[in-house]
């Protein structure tokens, strides 16, 4: 019986496209925003390192004015580390995998003669970095303690700035020259670009894909600057990249991986101990206040998902709503125009359950086409705002779990549109319109 | 096979009350062939409506096939209409988007016949009559007459023990309106009780009875009449 009645629904489809197409096209439309605000939504709020997120701890000191606390953060600290709090951290901390980071922008070329300049993004941060976020190194590995020590430039570069510069070939042991100082290739990563990118959220949650890596031992030694955000609440002393080191301003990201909550509470202690100190230094005026924030925690903190994007996602599905509507006056359209068929069925034995369930199949199968078509809208929608903007290839991926969900989305909306019109014509009397 | 006991029927609106049928009775037999006739608003249709299980009934008791229906659910109503009921209209009523196999399928399906039954059934029924070349065509390809025909080919497939008929020859030529009462005859031949609501009054005599309807009641019941015009007849 479920074939016939889909056989009815095709037949009833194509009698009349204009009606059918508009139906279509109504749920397609308000499938495709929804999908689109989802997909944005779900990518946003997403878990980006989803098998260790909540090992991984971002740490904040509130190191700022007595005055007045931090207001750019949801818990009032500071969301970077001053210079002095980072290395600090880095040689006084439990050892406990960590690194302090920050990002620079940097011009590049290859030793040979004529190659190109080019800007590029890169990451300055600690050894541990590569293992505490599970970057994949294709050939090589990080660089050492040693090399740290003896401050020697070396360099990990990305998969694609690999591929420029040395053609795909393994470059380790190859130099390359960075801000006019010669550095060797120790490893080569995949490129590394995760949505949204938690562990430096300051200049946004997406960003294309670093460059390169470069030990911060070698930071302030070279007077490497940041390109991300500095926030200061009293002026530097001095002037040039070195005064910012010196200063109490803001600018490097700090991150520490701890296995339980043991190793939680030790990390948090000395973040406690460290504090007092410097209170008793007479540096930080503040009552005391540290955090450490697994990655969900972080994202929440930074409102990685702002109320603008939930207010954006029900707009959308309000706009479903009003699609949703508009079928429904469409569908009883249709539905009761076919009121003598009905009639003629009815007299022939269809139960009202039997008429219901004929025109939910139809329902279902308009809501399955329109999924179908919404599904494409929704490509075409983030293939636009790809277009557009500069957000990653990632944003557009559609996966099979969101699919699915546009698919079932579709279904439900549809049947919610068609259960009244349905109904409704099930209900006509089979002796009514047999005359006429 | 049909009884009807002070059955009433009231159309309300806010402003008018109609009474279509008022205490009306009639028994139908088994194997009748019987011509129900009457002025336009007599109550002839709503007879026919509510003996085919189409419409309710306000008042009265209705045994069909000594079943009592009065206080039967749709799903019971519609199982009966297919089960028992075969309908003919004046306006055929086919489903014009369905081939004439198709709208012949149409109660067989709701019956739940298996596809092979709903095969036989179709082309034995469509060979009754005459139409089982005309398989695949749409309604709108035929004439008014083979369209009636496709109608009772739908009633008979469901091999019904009633065949309610609102005048099946209104909307035909004589000639074609001759041939659906020969058809309609021969199906009463094989024993299927018929009631037919018909204005022609020579189609009314080939009836083995008469029942006239007035003001929504059983006005006159001519049997004995009827029953020497038709052996006059023969």
């Amino acid at each position: 019986m479920l074939l016939y009645e889909f056989k009815l629904a095709f037949k009833s489809l194509r009698k009349n496209p204009i009606l059918s197409s508009l139906m279509i096209g109504a749920i397609a439309l308000g499938i495709g925003v929804c999908m689109i605000t989802v997909t944005m939504f779900y990518l946003m709020s997403g878990d980006p390192i989803p098998h260790k997120s909540d090992r991984l701890f971002a740490v904040q000191i509130d190191s700022w004015s007595k005055e007045r606390p931090y207001t750019g953060s949801t818990n009032e600290m500071p969301f970077q580390l001053t210079w002095p709090d980072s290395t600090a951290l880095m040689n006084r901390a439990p050892d406990f995998p960590q690194t302090a980071m920050f990002k620079s922008s940097m011009i590049i070329e290859q030793l040979q003669q004529g190659s190109e300049l080019r800007r590029e993004i890169v990451r300055i941060t600690g050894r541990d970095f590569f293992s505490m976020f599970d970057l994949e190194f294709i050939y090589g590995t990080s660089w050492t303690e040693e090399m740290e020590q003896q401050a020697q430039q070396v360099v990990v570069l990305s998969e694609t700035v690999n591929n420029e510069l040395f053609n795909g070939q393994d470059s380790v042991g190859e130099s390359i020259r960075v801000d006019d100082r010669e550095y060797r290739v120790v490893g080569v990563v995949k490129d590394w670009n995760p949505v949204p990118n938690f562990y430096d959220l300051n200049n946004g949650s997406i960003e294309d894909p670093e460059a390169m890596y470069l030990p911060i031992s070698l930071s302030e030694p070279l007077a490497m600057t940041t390109a991300g955000n500095t926030n200061c609440w009293k002026p530097s002393t001095g002037s040039g990249p070195q005064a910012v080191y010196q200063s109490e301003c803001v600018w490097t990201q700090y991150w520490v991986e701890l296995k339980n909550a043991d190793e939680v509470a030790e990390y948090r202690n000395f973040l406690e101990g460290y504090y007092a100190e410097q209170q008793q230094l007479g540096r930080f005026e503040r009552p005391q206040k540290v955090a450490v924030s697994n990655v969900r925690e972080w994202l929440n903190i930074n409102q990685v998902v702002e109320n603008d994007n939930r207010v954006l996602v029900g707009l959308a599905f309000m706009f479903l709503s009003v699609c949703v509507f508009n079928t429904v006056g469409l569908m009883l359209t249709k539905f009761l125009g076919r009121s003598k068929e009905t009639s003629i069925r009815r007299a022939l034995g269809a139960t009202r359950m039997t008429i219901l369930r004929q025109h939910l199949v139809e329902v279902s199968s308009i809501g399955f086409v329109g999924g179908i078509l919404g599904l494409f809208l929704t490509w075409a929608g983030l293939s636009v705002i790809k277009f557009a903007t500069d957000i990653p290839e990632q944003l557009l991926h559609l996966d099979l779990q969101l699919m699915a969900l546009a698919l079932i989305l579709a279904l439900l909306a549809t049947l919610a549109a068609g259960l009244y019109p349905s109904w409704h014509i099930g209900r006509i009397s089979p002796a009514r319109y047999l005359r006429t | 096979m049909l009884a009807m006991n002070n059955i009433s029927k009231v159309f309300r609106t806010d402003l008018v009350e109609t009474h279509a049928l008022r205490d009306f009775n009639l028994q139908v037999n088994e194997g009748e062939f019987v011509s129900v006739t009457g002025p336009s608003g007599s109550g002839k249709t709503t007879f026919l409506n509510i003996a085919g299980l189409l419409d309710d009934f306000s008042h009265g008791q209705y045994v069909l096939d000594g079943e009592d229906v009065s206080g039967l659910n749709d799903n019971e109503r519609s199982r009966i209409r297919n089960e028992k009921i075969g309908f003919i209209f004046q306006s055929f009523n086919l489903i014009p988007d369905l081939n004439i196999r198709d709208n012949v399928e149409v109660p067989l399906r709701y019956r739940g016949l298996s596809a092979n039954d709903r095969r036989q059934r179709i082309e034995k029924a469509l060979s009754i009559v005459g139409l089982a070349s005309r398989a695949k065509h749409l309604p709108a390809q035929l004439s008014g007459g083979q369209q009636q025909r496709v109608a009772i080919a739908r009633a008979l497939a469901g091999e019904p023990r009633l065949l309610l008929a609102d005048e099946p020859t209104g909307n035909l030529d004589s000639m074609m309106a001759r041939q659906i009462m020969e058809l309609l005859e021969s199906i009463h031949s094989n024993g299927t009780t018929i009631i037919m609501v018909t204005h022609d009054a020579e189609l009314s005599r080939r009836a083995t009875r008469n029942v006239h309807i007035m003001d929504g009641q059983v006005s006159e019941i001519n049997l004995h009449e009827q029953m020497q015009a038709n052996v006059a007849q023969a």
